[in-house]
């Protein structure tokens, strides 16, 4: 253009002369559309971080029941499990063609409210987080010997432990629960770095320090059963149900009675882990899987009966063959079994979860509408005193493409400038809350803030800018103009 | 600009009307009207006379309805938006009542805006510029302000400068006085006559008050034109 260098000499004038006006419109530009992607952002984070709960992961399996409630108890820890899945049936699924591995999972036990997840050490392989992120220990080692426990980042930092530490766990949720787990006080082995999913809230145990807790609960009940032979049955369903009402009287009476089971339970300790320690596996299963089994399944309890996990996270050798492996256990014969996918069910529980991201996409576009309104009313503002100088302007011969360009490249450059003011803003806004929360809570927030509705949010912020800015100018063109009766002689 | 030797009007307009749209009345009717060049007219209007109308018509920065607005030798409806613009720089000046100058500009930079859209040659029109700017009494310490921290009475002699940069062949002023005081509205006048005393430009002065009349040997009213019957 001919008269470029004056357009932008008469432009830089003319925003330098009303710089208080300007500044104050670019700081609420720049504040809205900080808002505006902070918000967007934190929406499309909040969705992606929780569809990375898991990863890695290819089905979950887990009693027949819902999908979303499988999800929840796999996963999320919450709730407990109305059926179990029993060893053999995982060795069955271990043995399909396609399976790559399989890590069996095991609820019900509890240490001040966080809960403990029985395993094997290749869950911490196994088990990914966030674009396929390992599980690290950011202190120790995985656990090994049976009384070794490994600490959640979240569980380790609310109850201030260290390695080495020694915490006795509690059967069942209630932090109050009587039925401490004394007998094997567990050692810290190791510390989690902290992910931002429920794995922070966790204690991670082997799974057969798990069935080392509740086989002496079995031994003990075999021991009474010695001791008070035919009276077994009874007093063995009492002891279960004094478990499950936790307020009961009795309680009291049961506790002592554990304790000063406890002396006797010290030396079976001992003798059970030799006898751990010479046995093979699907032995010890046998041995004591069976009777405890029918009791458990009986009262309901939260922990899987010894022999039987709560759920088994599986790996395949192909993605392809997912469904294929997931129909083949959905219609599995020797017990009610279901397979998900975590991927598709997390997905499903977001959907059931939607107020939350309705509630957030609500307010983004609230900030928007203001934005724009807010945008709106201040170039017209200005527009509107610049009448005139449109007025002088024409007056003088400029040409029409001259004042609309000096208003366009204004407008532009104020909202350009608010613009890039909230993105700087937003990033560094980002760095900062990486720098506290990666501590604290192993929660990233991507800095990848150019989704496509933020594209979009900017797209129709310029848009908008365009068009407040043209129609006024044209406007008061059009004034200056006049309106002929016979539009052919113009 | 190309004119016709046999044309000596600086205006001339034929069965001009206009209205400001297609279903509101005519405001402006002139059936003919002619100007000569280098005369000096007074053209007295009250308020709603269609005197405003009719100088924007004559600027070219409103197009008739119907009818020729023949200015200096051409006619206005035969160029293009743009070209009317170019023929508004070169060949007119323009001073309304209030707010000629852009505010945030400094005085010599109105006047230079003024002199790149008239296309005249940067070095020389610097000159000129600041030789009128000394012609009106604007000292040389006044010509680097913005506009804004001027006196009216000072703005209002930026704006003949302005006004008559490019050298125009005809200097449409509206009301230039009205916001003046009686010793500045003198000193005004006299000086825009001097200025003028010594170019030839034909110049339109449109005011309501018959006052400034004793200073113009052609006097106009408004209504000796206008044959529209409805306030404009």
């Amino acid at each position: 253009m001919q008269h470029l260098t004056a357009l932008l000499s008469v432009a830089s004038q003319s925003l330098r002369y009303r710089l208080s006006g300007v500044a104050l419109t670019v700081a609420s530009v720049a504040l809205s559309v900080f808002v505006l992607l902070g918000v967007e952002h934190v929406r499309q984070e909040a969705r992606s971080s929780f569809a990375s709960t898991i990863s890695g992961v290819d089905l979950i399996v887990g009693a027949r029941t819902g999908e979303i409630n499988l999800l929840l108890l796999s996963v999320f820890r919450i709730g407990s499990a109305t059926a179990n899945v029993s060893r053999e049936s995982v060795e069955e699924i271990r043995e399909q063609a396609n399976v790559a591995w399989t890590v069996p999972i095991s609820l019900g036990d509890s240490h001040r409210n966080f809960r403990v997840l029985g395993t094997t050490p290749e869950f911490f392989q196994r088990y990914k987080y966030g674009s396929k992120q390992s599980l690290a220990l950011a202190d120790g080692k995985p656990f090994q010997a049976l009384a070794d426990v490994v600490l959640g980042a979240r569980v380790a930092a609310d109850l201030s432990y260290q390695v080495g530490d020694s915490i006795v766990l509690s059967h069942g949720m209630a932090d109050v629960s009587f039925t401490h787990h004394d007998n094997l006080p567990f050692t810290v082995s190791g510390i989690l770095i902290a992910t931002g999913t429920p794995i922070d809230n966790a204690l991670f145990v082997g799974l057969d320090s798990i069935e080392a807790m509740h086989a002496d609960e079995a031994d003990h009940a075999s021991q009474t059963q010695g001791a008070a032979d035919g009276a077994h049955e009874d007093h063995h369903e009492d002891e279960h149900g004094h478990e499950d009402e936790h307020g009961h009287e009795d309680e009291h009476g049961h506790e002592d009675e554990h304790g000063h089971e406890d002396e006797h339970g010290h030396e079976d300790e001992h003798g059970h882990e030799d006898e751990h320690g010479h046995e093979d596996e699907h032995d010890h299963e046998d041995e004591h899987g069976h009777e405890d089994e029918h009791d458990h399944e009986d009262e309901h309890h939260d922990h899987p009966p010894i022999g039987t996990v709560t759920a088994v996270l599986v790996g395949l050798n192909s993605a392809v063959s997912t469904l294929q492996v997931k129909r083949w256990i959905d219609e599995y014969t020797g017990e009610a079994l279901l397979a998900i996918l975590p991927g598709v069910a997390l997905t499903q529980l977001w959907e059931l979860l939607g107020n939350v991201e309705a509630i957030l996409l609500g307010i983004s576009v609230l900030v928007f509408l203001s934005a724009l309104l807010g945008l709106n009313a201040m170039l017209l503002a200005s527009m509107r005193e610049r009448r005139g100088e449109i007025q002088v302007l024409r007056s003088i011969g400029a040409p029409s493409i001259f004042i609309l360009g000096l208003l366009l490249i204004e407008s532009l450059l104020i909202v350009t400038i608010g613009v890039v003011l909230a993105i700087v803003a937003l990033l560094l806004a980002i760095a900062v809350a990486n720098g506290l929360l990666a501590e604290e809570l192993g929660l990233m927030i991507s800095s990848q803030i150019f989704n496509e509705s933020n594209v979009l949010a900017l797209a129709l912020i310029y848009a908008t800018t365009l068009l407040v800015t043209v129609v006024p100018a044209l406007q008061a063109y059009g004034v200056s103009k006049g309106v002929g009766g016979n539009v052919s002689a113009d | 600009m190309t004119q016709s030797q046999t044309d000596n009007s600086a205006i001339l307009l034929e069965n001009v009307t206009y209205r400001f749209s297609a279903d509101a009345p005519v405001v402006l009717s002139v059936p003919a009207w002619e100007v000569q060049r280098r005369e000096k007219i007074f053209l007295q209007g009250e308020s709603g006379s269609g005197k405003s109308t009719l100088l924007a018509l004559l600027a070219g920065l409103q197009t008739p309805g119907t009818g020729e607005v023949t200015v200096l030798g051409t006619a206005l409806s035969a160029l293009s938006a743009r070209k009317r613009d170019r023929f508004r720089a070169q060949n007119l000046g323009v001073v309304f009542q209030q707010f000629n100058l852009i505010p945030y500009l400094s005085v010599l930079d109105n006047v230079l805006l003024a002199a790149r859209f008239g296309e005249t040659d940067a070095a020389a029109s610097k000159q000129r510029a600041a030789d009128l700017l000394q012609r009106v009494n604007l000292s040389s310490d006044l010509h680097q302000r913005k506009a804004a921290q001027l006196s009216i009475g000072q703005q209002q002699r930026v704006a003949i400068v302005r006004a008559l940069i490019n050298s125009p062949s005809l200097l449409l002023v509206d009301e230039p006085t009205s916001a003046l005081d009686h010793a500045n509205r003198d000193a005004f006048l006299t000086l825009l006559f001097d200025v003028l005393a010594e170019r030839d430009c034909a110049m339109v002065f449109v005011s309501h008050d018959p006052a400034i009349g004793q200073y113009f040997d052609s006097k106009v009213r408004v209504s000796d034109i206008n044959r529209a019957e409805g306030e404009g």
